[in-house]
């Protein structure tokens, strides 16, 4: 089948009305699902499930794909309003997006935040369509020490976070490496740090680490602040002004690197939307003319994010259809759901059947323009939350915080994780330390020990063996001068002086 | 009419009396069974079909909770907090009677918890990367192991956790061979690396690699099984190697001591009908469990699970890592 | 001062599980054997070790630039106050009850005692709201996402939620 054939046959599947209704009834769901903290895109996924038992495998597929693009739209907006990711890979949205929503504009940020899904998630689309056996290839090529250096040179660009304080910003980040080792050992299940407790077991998950550092040590500031006189008084009004063609001219460059960024990182298995969307917030804060206003409410910091937690949602089709390999564990419950139906996935399902590629191709682009609409509308209504008065919305913030952390995994010790970070942030705050930092830290360290362990174990002990791959090699060397640079830099300023 | 009345308060009275003699337990409200792996995974999709066959059978709605983490610990953990009131269930591995025996768990797994029945019992395959063979030039399993006694410390071999089951069922299967044992969090990490040819070979069920096996990119080497696979009869099974190793994941529920009695049983007969149910039937066939025997009774399965649990101790107690030794004389 | 403190604790902490919690259980004997593996206390090791480099050079820093700064107090820590620490107090405890009292109680209590802390005057139409949105909370997540919140440990509160529960359940069955 040529492109045009696979594009025209996709369409084609989302004429039937019943299974348009689907897609919509889908993306409503879905962008509800993500919005509430608690429910990650895979539980989104795995909710939609028992719609999918009396559909096709093909209306299935279209199905799940929809709720999953739209519950990783969906987590921008209590993202933005609260503080809160509705799902992890939302969470560098909080970054920029709470900021301009404190400032009376999260319409704006709203609307930076869906259009540039919207971007993402179509420029990934096509390129699954286009591409899925290059892609597909350039997926396999990556060796453990790849996908090491490629999350190396995440963490080496701590340093350019904050370029006033850059050691406190290490330091954070190291933290963050260092509460990632908490738990079994990604290795041979070696319990480490845990002091003994049967909680730590299971290691520290990154939500209700997050949940507390943002969301709570938000509300406990805030409790510093009120008196009573403010009791009654709603937080912010709420401005629904749209960003303009010209801040989206601005930003054009960064939308197409992220969604290229995030549509790669979303076909390695085992990374996934959340690393993407990490990765090209810091990357976005190093490209950057003024990355020391990153962190302070500024448009590019949520359109990294967000183009590339939804570009990443193409990347993890690809593998899914064109191996049998799930990129990620939404893709998981998706695959799941097929061999239920007797689907044989592998390598040969797109040469027998290749309609499986176009019709989750036709339902990406579908949403992707839909959801917007859908997202708007769920975003105003989430919105009237915020006119509500600070003494009722605090503690619901704090009650939502709770059953975030609870959720995802019925773990009371992630409560207790949870309001233990809550307060810790506050001694960031207080330290200056840099909780962005921290999380980008924890998000990063696993996947990051994993497989510099795998490939020092396949290359034999021999680090220059290790490096010595094109992709491994280029990027260990661009980390280190990132790494280094900014110290140099300081230093020669200071000899200047 | 007033004949007709009394006529039908009796024989409703009789149906009543009928239907609770021969019904002990009646699930009243909706029962979870605990998943201690996340969703989409092999544990998870196994549950969940049968999940979904028991509500039928039980009329209640039958909910699949999954608690991650900690491989395992952490759901354990959490059914043992909750009430053993018949409500509550989880379904367990081999991998769990690891964690107990390593002492993860903060109380004795197989002292608290007692197996009720066991769904699927899979077969582990030792399968290789096509990329890496070609590159090393083997093609047997007999031809492997060759390879790795002239080069010690060269096939590296892809698992999830080398002190779970699939550490414990390598181990026996390439007794005294030197390998480099490299552990996957997840198996599709896992499968992408070795169709990539990063790793040489693997230890895995084969349900998921299914197409990858039909297209070629994985070649299986051993069956760790009694006797050759339906599905692939060309390939060797480990017994008619003369190796001992026959380790598969089996998966069952448990249920925490002190659970009524009535409601394991009712429970069992549940699962034992929904075992007979033509969609689960097509679902073994879909998942490659068809090859041994999967549903088993809680006498089958509490004395398969005994074995298990001495093997299992033994292996550890090898590697060092043994904090309850459940066998001590 | 509070940083100072924060940063020499964080140290001396660092220092001490640098030594004795690193590993906590032993090492299996194969991969203890196999000469190209990396040992699980490898990378945290070498974390711990640049921590302690990096936070040392952070406490000198500290102390070199509020040398002959008169501010150089215990500021940071008396501007804690009581106020915030009731609320940490609040959430810690929260986070410690949900499990024994469930969540329809946790939810109640905390919605009702931080909105006063917030400085909410109205206390009846706070009790009020606060029954409310503990009940909108659980539509939305243990109904409609089935999401299963705490059912609590003491027996009178288990049963109550399983009360709530059967309610949910029946109304469920008469919709559908």
């Amino acid at each position: 089948m040529t492109t045009w054939e696979l594009f025209t046959n996709g369409f084609s599947v989302l004429m039937d009305p019943y299974t348009f209704m689907m897609v919509v009834f889908a993306i409503i769901v879905g962008t509800i699902f993500g919005a509430l903290p608690g429910v990650s895109a895979t539980m989104a996924v795995a909710l939609g499930l028992p719609f999918t038992y009396s559909m096709q495998p093909i209306p299935a597929i279209v199905f799940l794909v929809a709720v999953y693009c739209s519950s990783i739209t969906g987590g921008s907006i209590t993202a933005i309003l609260f503080k809160i990711p509705g799902v992890p890979s939302s969470a560098p949205t909080t970054f920029d997006g709470y900021p301009m929503a404190q400032r009376g504009e999260a319409g704006k940020a709203l609307g930076i935040a869906l259009g540039s899904s919207a971007i993402g998630g179509l420029v990934s689309a096509l390129a699954m369509l286009t591409l899925s056996p290059q892609l597909t290839q350039a997926a396999l090529s990556f060796s453990p020490s790849d996908i090491f250096a490629i999350t190396f040179m995440g963490l080496s660009i701590l340093t350019c976070l904050d370029s006033k304080n850059i050691l406190r910003t290490l330091i954070s980040g190291l933290l963050g490496l260092l509460l990632a080792c908490v738990g079994q050992d990604p290795m041979y299940a070696v319990q480490r740090l845990t002091f003994g407790s049967g909680e730590l077991i299971a290691g520290l998950e990154m939500i209700p680490v997050l949940i507390g550092i943002f969301a709570v040590t938000e509300v406990l500031k805030q409790t510093k602040k009120r008196d009573k006189l403010s009791a009654e008084e709603g937080t912010a009004s709420v401005n629904t002004k749209m960003p303009s063609f010209k801040e989206w001219w601005g930003i054009k460059w960064l939308l197409a690197r992220c969604s290229v960024i995030g549509t790669i990182i979303g076909i390695l298995p085992g990374a996934g939307a959340t690393i993407a969307s990490f990765l090209c917030y810091s990357s976005e804060t190093k490209l950057s003319k003024y990355p020391e206003k990153f962190g302070t409410g500024i448009i590019d910091g949520i359109a990294a994010s967000e183009t590339a937690n939804n570009a990443a949602t193409g990347g993890a089709m690809v593998p899914l259809l064109s191996l049998g390999i799930p990129g990620g564990n939404a893709a998981a419950v998706m695959m799941s759901a097929l061999v239920l139906k007797g689907v044989q996935l592998g390598p040969l399902l797109l040469v027998n059947q290749p309609q499986y590629l176009s019709a989750t191709f036709a339902s990406m682009v579908v949403t992707n323009i839909l959801m917007v609409v859908v997202a708007i509308g769920i975003a105003k209504i989430f919105a009237q939350i915020l006119a509500v008065p600070y003494s009722y919305l605090g503690p619901i913030i704090i009650m939502l915080a709770i059953i975030g952390s609870y959720a995802t995994n019925m773990s009371i010790a992630d409560v207790k994780i949870m309001a233990i970070a809550g307060v810790i942030g506050l001694i960031i705050s207080a330290c200056h330390f840099n909780s962005a930092a921290l999380i980008l830290g924890l998000v990063l360290g696993v996947i990051c020990e994993g497989n510099f362990s795998r490939a020092y174990t396949i290359s034999r002990a021999n680090l220059v063996n290790m490096f010595a791959r094109p992709v491994a090699g280029t990027l260990m060397a661009v980390s280190f001068v990132l790494l280094i640079w900014p110290i140099v830099s300081q230093l020669f300023k200071k000899s200047e002086k | 009419m007033k004949k007709f009345l009394l006529m039908l308060l009796v024989l409703s009275l009789v149906v009543c009396a009928a239907g609770s003699a021969s019904a002990e337990w009646k699930f009243e409200r909706k029962i979870s069974i605990v998943c201690p792996w996340g969703v989409g995974g092999g544990a998870d999709s196994t549950l969940r079909p049968m999940a979904e066959l028991l509500k039928k059978i039980l009329g209640q709605e039958v909910e699949v909770v999954n608690v991650t983490g900690g491989n395992g610990v952490t759901a354990v953990e959490y059914v043992y907090k909750q009430p053993a009131d018949g409500y509550t269930f989880m379904l367990g591995t081999q991998s769990l009677f690891m964690q107990d025996i390593q002492g993860t768990t903060s109380m004795n797994f197989k002292d608290e918890f007692i197996p009720v029945a066991r769904l699927v019992h899979a077969i582990n395959v030792i399968t290789a990367s096509k990329k890496a063979m070609e590159k090393k030039g083997y093609k047997t399993f007999s031809e492997m192991r060759e390879y790795v006694t002239k080069n010690p410390f060269e096939v590296s071999v892809g698992m999830l956790t080398s002190t779970g089951l699939d550490g414990a069922a390598l181990k026996q299967a390439l007794e005294g061979l030197d390998i480099l044992d490299v552990s996957y969090p997840s198996g599709s990490e896992m499968n992408s690396a070795l169709v990539g040819g990063h790793i040489d070979i693997m230890v895995t069920g084969t349900d998921e690699i299914e197409g990858l096996i039909a297209a070629g990119d994985i070649v299986p080497l051993l069956a760790l099984c009694e006797k050759r696979m339906k599905r692939y009869p060309d390939v060797e099974c480990s017994v008619e190697l003369g190796i001992n190793s026959v380790l598969g994941p089996a998966r069952g529920i448990f249920a925490k001591k002190g659970t009524p009695k009535e409601a394991i049983d009712a429970l069992v007969k549940a699962i034992e009908e929904a075992s007979k149910d033509p969609t689960w039937q097509a679902f073994l066939v879909q998942g490659c469990y068809d090859e041994r025997p999967g549903f088993a009774g809680p006498e089958e399965y509490a004395a398969a699970c005994e074995a298990d649990y001495k093997l299992l101790s033994d292996y550890l107690k090898a590697e060092g890592v043994m904090k309850k030794d459940y066998y001590a004389k | 001062m509070f940083e100072l403190i924060c940063n020499v604790l964080l140290w001396l902490g660092l220092l001490y599980s640098y030594f004795f919690n690193v590993l906590e259980a032993p090492i299996p004997d194969r991969t203890a054997r196999n000469p190209y593996t990396l040992k699980p206390d490898v990378w945290p090791k070498a974390i711990i070790i640049l921590l302690l480099i990096c936070i040392a050079i952070n406490i000198f820093n500290i102390i070199r630039k509020n040398k002959n700064n008169p501010e150089f107090s215990l500021d940071a820590l008396l501007s804690i106050r009581a106020r915030m620490c009731m609320g940490i107090a609040l959430i810690l405890a929260a986070s410690f009850v949900l499990e024994p009292f469930g969540y329809m109680v946790t939810c109640v209590l905390v919605l009702f005692l931080y909105g006063l802390l917030l400085g909410q005057t109205h206390v009846i139409r706070l009790a009020f709201m606060s029954i409310i949105l503990t009940l909108v909370l659980y539509v939305v997540f243990s109904v409609l996402l089935s999401v299963n919140l705490p059912r609590g440990t003491i027996p009178e509160l288990r049963n109550f939620s399983l009360y709530i529960e059967s309610i949910v359940a029946s109304v469920k069955s008469a919709i559908m």
